[in-house]
């Protein structure tokens, strides 16, 4: 480590030369990284060269093997997408997450900021009720939650199954949120409120605006957390047709025992709108997921 | 300076949040209501719910609208399909519509429906254990109340008293299987000589094969409920009717000598190495359907598969579509064992119950238990036990065998496990896939089964 | 007067929370205590019956087995040690591995991926390597062409744990490898120097001066997989239901097999209240650790 660091220059081959020593004397560890990438990458990698496979050659030849048996198709897409309803569950994905992302993180803000800013009777204790609930497993609600559908009618559509991940998702929400507000520069709340801004101007124009990254970092966890979801979705909507890609795609599994062809291009339909954030927003994706580490 | 800075960025802002809410509550009324989702036959999967007319698809019937039947079933693919061609007659003698939908988690997506208060008004179960589970919970309406009272000229005693609870019938059986049979490759069978009557010489013949090489037995036993339906054939040949069913209706102990020695059986036959496909480990790991492919796919190893009339059409469906029927795929009966007993058919079936006694359902239960309803069954290759039953109507041999040997059965007895209440079934299946896994721990599995199922007979 | 209002006004800030809150988490919890003390048939209050739920449970092969170490809480057991200790060891060693190249970043993206899809996929992603045709299943692929015979890796109790693991660490690593990078870089460089200087070498220098000083972020790190071990439930229902013969269920899966296949809603209560027991040593040490940031502040 450190005697690569030399005062004086050298001429830029020289430099070069000496680099390619370097890289080379320390092959042990290139070698151990370049395992450990390949390690990681080859279990999604054989789901994503079996999606494309034909039927046949799935279960007559293995997916390394592609090479020598070069045929591509889409059949495997067509068919889940034509007659096993992946299009619509793709939707329903989007129709259950969209707004089990917006709900909790504006209902969440809310609360965050009176938690940060605002006295109240037992804000202290309240907080603590919320780290608490932050860790609290879903299955501690579930019967209860499915009477209180019944009793409202909201399992019918995709209302129960919103405030659900908005219910479960709040806790974490507002903390997080919290822990950002509390450190913005106090100067600039407090120069708006001398000005006469009322609570929620404040909240609207000032902290807000500033607490994007958070916000961002936020959406994308919850974002994930609900599309990626199988146990509530399997609970709480109880329509077949309304069901998002992970139940439909592990009910091909007990109905087909395991057909790869059909089920590695469900994986990877189910895949792709987590990955695509992953790859474009990778920065609020990384510090979405370390903050919810502690959920 | 600053203030109009932030201002414009919280104008933004703010326009992204409450566009965002915005979208959430429009949405709401979009897909709140089900009935628009689910009335739309090409939105819907096909292992889900489709319609069984084409008339839904226009209107957005609430499950209040008079002319709409919802009926929830555990079927997926072409069992789905075969059922839309009922619902259909049934829609156009009534002109009542179906909306059908199909899970493949049955027991879950019922008990999460009737906990959440979005009832069916029928289901198809798979096994009459759900049938006293919600008879206890008096959501069922009873056979009479529904008016369909001439099922019982329509259906011999046995079925009519496998959907009774108390001696009151709520269940109509609308499918009926044998289970007693092994398939094979008629031409592979032909040359080895043909199919075996008795246990040996079954053993004898799958000895001769594997010297040619073969590994001709496939076991499927991740999937639980196949070595259920193995134990259930043993046990009925070794140990007789009688004990059959006091053992799966609670009177016998499961550490019952009769047992450990079906399972002695179970296990010279299944479980040796001879023949078996595999072996033991990868015979645990292996599928029902991935297993049928060992048989009947592109590359096969196997010769023999042990399960229920309906392998027959996912082998020519699902696993391998180029199969002819009777040609490619055929079954023998399951051979005896103790000669006093003949002909013995484990069998099963799927049975219709209502939660509702509204005009709709009571006509589509009526419908159900008439002959009619059976012919159009028999036609998609459903055998319904219906006494007058048109025998000529199956479309294909494999279907006309089957209802053959369930009609000339020596003796008749429905799947064990489908009959015990709860999740006891299911439990007895993992225990014998333990005492598959392991033979020596037999005793210990048993004891410890026995204890469970003591305490919810009630013994 | 006019404080009060104010105070009034302020707590409608966080009116909507509290109500979601209590409505579908806490009144839930509570009912969810009382039908684990009742038989709960068709997941509806049927008849108290105290404390009985627990003791079967307790005696129940598939969800406590002491004499055969089986059992669904000794699996959590399982999943604890190796899970945790499996994602620690190896998020450590990538992380400082990587810490020494200039790929860093793509080494890093590679292992955190994973985190980013579904346990479902995950799953299946899994199931394909795992399958026992060795011309289908990576793994029984190259043992084959080792000359080694398939291996049943989810058919047999033996082996399906540790299998299901080795996906869930693959999945679960990138999260330990992200926090413990960070962390190993805020390690004074002057202090690694020093050591070896002395003589230390690098493993002696990674072990008495890089992992001390990283201490908390480990801890965080056990503390957070903890937490998700004793909710797993998704990989499991995916890649095995909790088969073959029960040998690879977990408390969460004791839940959702006794309520919502068989309908016994006080059973399930029972599990549900263990795994709820279970978490609060961790809630404990979450409200501790946030009085403690608090005050620094």
């Amino acid at each position: 480590m450190i005697g690569t660091i030399q005062p004086h220059a050298r001429s830029r081959s020289a430099r070069a030369r000496r680099e390619i020593v370097t890289f080379v004397r320390r092959w042990p560890l290139h070698l151990a990284l370049i395992l450990i990438a390949v390690v990681w990458i080859l279990p999604s990698l054989g789901v994503i060269i079996t999606s494309v496979r034909p039927r046949n050659d799935i279960s007559s030849t293995g997916w390394w093997t592609v090479l020598f048996h070069p045929a591509v198709t889409l059949d495997n897409y067509t068919n889940i997408i034509g007659s096993l309803g992946f299009g619509r569950a793709f939707l329903n994905s989007f129709l259950i997450a969209v707004p089990a992302t917006l709900l909790p993180i504006s209902i969440g803000a809310l609360a965050a900021y009176a938690f940060a800013f605002l006295r109240f009777w037992g804000r202290k204790t309240l907080f603590l009720i919320i780290v608490a609930l932050m860790v609290m497993p879903v299955q501690a609600g579930f019967v209860p939650i499915l009477q209180i559908f019944s009793t409202f009618g909201l399992n019918r559509s995709y209302v129960g199954i919103w405030l659900a991940h908005t219910a479960f998702g709040l806790p974490f929400a507002i903390f997080l949120l919290r822990g950002f507000f509390v450190q913005l520069p106090l100067e600039i709340l407090e120069s708006a409120r001398i000005d006469g801004a009322s609570s929620l101007r404040v909240f609207w124009q000032i902290v807000l605006p500033l607490s994007r990254p958070a916000l961002a970092s936020l959406a994308v966890f919850q974002f994930l957390w609900v599309w990626n979801d199988l146990l509530m979705n399997l609970v709480f909507i109880s329509n077949p047709v309304l069901q998002p890609l992970t139940v439909q795609t592990a009910s091909l599994l007990s109905s087909f025992g395991q057909e790869f062809d059909i089920l590695s291009a469900s994986s990877v339909v189910l895949m792709i709108v987590p990955l695509i954030v992953f790859l474009s927003l990778q920065r609020y994706f990384v510090r979405g997921i370390v903050a919810g580490a502690v959920k | 300076m600053l203030r109009t800075f932030m201002a414009v960025r919280a104008s933004t802002l703010l326009a992204v949040v409450v566009a965002g809410i915005v979208v959430a509550g429009c949405s709401t009324p979009a897909s709140a209501v089900p009935a628009s989702a689910t009335a739309q036959p090409t939105a819907a999967p096909a292992t889900q719910a489709a319609t069984a007319s084409p008339s839904l698809a226009a209107g957005s019937p609430a499950p209040s609208n008079p002319a709409l039947l919802t009926v929830l079933t555990d079927w997926g693919g072409t069992d789905q399909t075969k059922f839309e061609t009922i619902a259909g007659a049934f829609t156009k003698k009534t002109g009542i519509n179906v909306q059908i939908e199909g899970t493949s988690d049955f027991a879950t997506v019922l008990r999460t429906r009737v906990a959440g208060g979005d009832v069916p008004m029928i289901a198809i179960v798979p096994r009459p254990g759900f049938v006293s589970d919600y008879v206890k919970l008096g959501l069922l309406k009873s056979l009479t109340a529904l008016g369909a009272t001439d099922f019982s000229n329509q259906f011999q005693k046995a079925w009519v008293d496998l959907g009774s609870v108390d001696g009151t019938p709520y269940a109509i059986t609308v499918k009926a299987n044998s289970k007693s049979m092994i398939w094979d490759r008629p031409a592979d069978l032909a040359a080895a000589g043909g199919a075996p009557a008795t246990l040996d010489d079954f053993k004898a013949l799958m000895t001769k094969m594997a010297t040619g090489g073969k590994k001709p037995l496939v076991i499927t036993g991740k999937d639980t409920w196949t070595l259920g339906d193995w134990f259930e054939n043993i046990y009925l040949r070794t140990a007789g009717p009688q004990k059959y069913s006091d053992l799966f209706g609670g009177k016998l102990p499961f550490t019952d000598p009769s047992v450990v020695s079906a399972l002695t059986t179970m296990d010279g036959l299944i479980g040796n190495d001879t023949w078996l496909n595999g072996g033991r480990q990868i015979a645990l790991s292996t599928a029902y359907q991935d297993g049928l492919g060992l048989v009947y796919g592109p590359k096969p190893s196997g010769e023999f598969f042990m399960e229920g009339g309906f392998t027959g059409s996912v082998a020519i469906n699902d696993v391998n579509t180029s199969l002819k029927a009777g040609k490619d795929i055929a079954f023998f009966p399951f051979p005896s064992i103790d000669p006093q007993y003949t002909n013995p058919v484990v069998g099963g079936g799927d049975f219709a119950i209502s939660f509702s006694d509204n005009d709709q359902s009571k006509q589509f239960m009526q419908y159900l238990a008439s002959v009619d309803a059976a012919n159009v069954w028999a036609t998609q290759g459903v055998i319904s036990p219906n006494k007058n039953l048109n025998m000529s109507g199956f479309p294909d041999p494999l279907v006309q065998a089957e209802a053959q040997q369930l009609t000339t059965a020596g003796l008749f007895v429905f799947d064990g496990t489908d009959l015990m209440p709860g999740a006891l079934g299911d439990d007895w299946n993992t225990a014998i896939q333990s005492i598959f896994q392991d033979p020596t721990k037999t005793a210990s599995i048993l004891a410890s089964y026995d204890q469970e199922a003591a305490t919810q007979f009630g013994r | 007067m006019r404080n009060a209002r104010r105070r009034f006004g302020n707590a409608l800030f966080i009116l909507p929370a509290g109500l979601l809150l209590t409505v579908f988490m806490i009144y839930p919890i509570i009912l969810t205590v009382r039908m684990s003390l009742d038989t709960g048939d068709g997941l509806r209050l049927t008849k108290f019956i105290g404390l009985t739920n627990f003791v079967q449970l307790s005696k129940d092969r598939l969800f406590l087995d002491l004499a055969n170490l089986s059992g669904a809480v000794f699996n959590n057991g399982i999943w604890l040690v190796l899970y945790v200790g499996g994602c620690l060891l190896l998020g450590l060693v990538i992380a400082s591995l990587a810490d020494r190249v200039r790929y860093e970043r793509a080494i890093k993206a590679i292992v955190f991926a994973p985190q980013a899809i579904a346990a479902t996929a995950a799953g299946i992603i899994w199931l394909l390597v795992y399958a026992p045709q060795p011309n289908i299943g990576l793994l029984n692929g190259a043992l084959g062409a080792a000359g080694v015979q398939p291996i049943g890796w989810l058919g047999q109790p033996a082996t399906v744990n540790l299998a299901i693991i080795v996906a869930a660490v693959w999945a679960g690593t990138g999260l330990v490898v992200v926090i413990l990078s960070a962390a190993i870089k805020g390690v004074p460089i002057e202090l690694v120097e020093a050591s070896m200087i002395d003589g230390a070498s690098p493993f002696q220098t990674f072990r008495r001066i890089v992992i001390p000083m990283i201490a908390v972020p480990i801890s965080v790190v056990v503390v957070t997989l903890s937490i998700s071990v004793i909710k797993v439930f998704d990989i499991v229902y995916v890649m095995t239901h909790g088969g073959p013969a029960g040998a690879s269920r977990v408390i969460a899966y004791t839940y959702y097999v006794q309520t919502f296949e068989a309908g016994r809603g006080g059973y399930g209560a029972a599990a549900a209240v263990i795994m709820v027991l279970l978490m609060v040593p961790i809630m404990a040490l979450n409200i501790r650790r946030f009085r403690l940031d608090d005050a620094d502040r």
